[in-house]
């Protein structure tokens, strides 16, 4: 058995890795907080459904519609992940905030945690100057007018369809 | 076949070749440090994550230019140096295969952090350079085969989520996952070849399920690298498949894990002293 032969091969590297498996098997029996590099790798184990309502981000570069397809994979991520993030940020690192101070607090840690180094400062405009010069340096031309809507979509028909008004964006401040 | 130092050396150029590739497929979109620029970062549930920030550097990269250009070249110059290293048989490659391990992690915490990146797949890059750790053969037989272990058990895992969390007992699973997956994508343009592709899945749960299925199996079939080597050709075929079809279906891009192909591929090799 490997462990028997490891064990008497190197006393400490066997502690080392017996430790780290009983971490890893803890961290994903245990569901929630992880502690890298052990991770719980539950991508899309949750229950998805078709009829999930989905919420879409369109983006218009001086008024024309920015069309997916037509950008690669890493471009697509790119544009789409910093809206959503940057939506969240703010609420999403407090709640992170609040939950990690609690549970480091157990090991003495959570009173070195400052809310100020766990929180953004960034500002709107500075946001959307970030976005639109990301814009322009994957488009290849200046952003003089840009607009970003969310609107939710739900699949109908082999399709999906809107279910609601585009609501725009209002941290996105081109005009 | 006996492991020899030579095998150790292949690890060593195997490793190097799939970190220049990723490296530069960051490089040319834009996702290093110093391209990225940015301007706000997301926190997560990670208490590795977490402990790291305590030291502000998440604020500190923001507000400097030379510092993420001085991250951006340790992830490339440390992986460089331990080839080196473990190449020529120099001294100071158990320092540098630990520090190696550590600034990516560190790196992968804050590129993970302020871009679309997730930390799970700088994973590769934290565990790998602990096999180089190694002074003999038979030292880098016993840290290829905890690695082994470990990349084992996420596969393995992974499977195992797909049940705890309901994911399999769902016949519109995949149906579901592809609507989410793309639907920014879908609403672009739902007439070319891609989306009619997507659509017809998402139309057909029967066939999409049963890729599902597919993908939970070969994640299931890690353990038997549990018990045995003698699959990891079978495990080996399995995983990039996995790679293939994440990237071609999902869309997503997990080559970052390529290198871990190298453990299924040297763990055929046996000591001296016939331990298998």
């Amino acid at each position: 058995m490997f462990l028997k032969e490891l064990l008497h091969y190197n006393k400490k590297l066997f502690l080392c890795f017996v430790i780290f498996l009983a971490f890893f098997v803890f961290l994903n029996f245990k569901w929630g907080v992880v502690a890298s590099p052990v991770h719980q790798f539950g991508m899309y184990s949750g229950r998805y459904t078709v009829k999930d309502t989905q919420e879409v981000y369109r983006i218009y570069v001086n008024e024309q519609l920015i069309d997916f397809t037509n950008l690669s994979l890493a471009q697509r991520d790119q544009l789409q992940f910093p809206l959503f993030y940057f939506e969240r940020q703010k609420q999403n690192n407090l709640a992170v905030f609040t939950t990690m101070k609690r549970v480091l607090s157990k090991v003495l840690i959570g009173k070195l945690m400052k809310e100020e180094d766990y929180t953004n400062q960034v500002s709107s405009i500075a946001f959307t100057n970030w976005y639109s010069n990301k814009l322009q340096q994957m488009l290849g031309y200046p952003v003089t007018k840009l607009e970003v809507t969310a609107q939710k979509y739900i699949y109908q028909n082999n399709t999906l369809q809107p279910t609601a008004e585009p609501r725009k964006l209002p941290f996105i401040v081109i005009n | 076949m006996l492991l020899t130092n030579k095998h150790k050396k292949q690890f060593a150029w195997f490793y190097l070749l799939c970190f220049i590739v990723n490296y530069g497929w960051y490089f040319l979109n834009n996702l290093l440090l110093c391209q990225v620029n940015p301007v706000f970062f997301i926190n997560k549930l990670d208490v590795t994550r977490n402990i790291v920030m305590l030291t502000s550097l998440q604020h500190l990269l923001i507000d400097s230019y030379w510092l993420r250009l001085v991250f951006d070249m340790l992830f490339l110059l440390l992986p460089l140096l331990l080839w080196f290293l473990v190449i020529k048989e120099r001294k100071g490659f158990k320092t540098v295969a630990v520090v190696t391990s550590l600034i990516c992690l560190v790196y992968g915490i804050y590129v993970s952090a302020f871009t679309h990146l997730s930390l799970e797949l700088f994973v590769a890059w934290m565990l790998i350079p602990l096999v180089f750790y190694a002074a003999s053969a038979k030292g880098f037989y016993y840290l290829l085969h905890c690695i082994r272990i470990i990349f084992i058990l996420i596969f393995f895992t992974a499977g195992l989520w797909k049940i705890r969390a309901g994911g399999i007992f769902n016949m519109e699973q995949m149906s579901g996952i592809l609507v989410e997956q793309h639907s920014e994508y879908l609403v672009s343009n739902s007439t070319n070849w891609f989306s009619q592709f997507v659509y017809f899945l998402v139309g057909h749960p029967a066939i999409s399920y049963s890729l599902y299925l597919v993908g939970l199996i070969a994640e299931l079939i890690f353990i038997l690298g549990l018990f045995t080597r003698r699959f990891d050709t079978v495990l080996l075929v399995a995983f990039l498949f996995f790679l293939i079809a994440d990237l071609f279906l999902m869309q997503i891009n997990y080559f970052n894990w390529l290198v871990f192909a190298g453990l299924l591929y040297f763990s055929k090799y046996k000591l001296k002293e016939d331990v298998v």
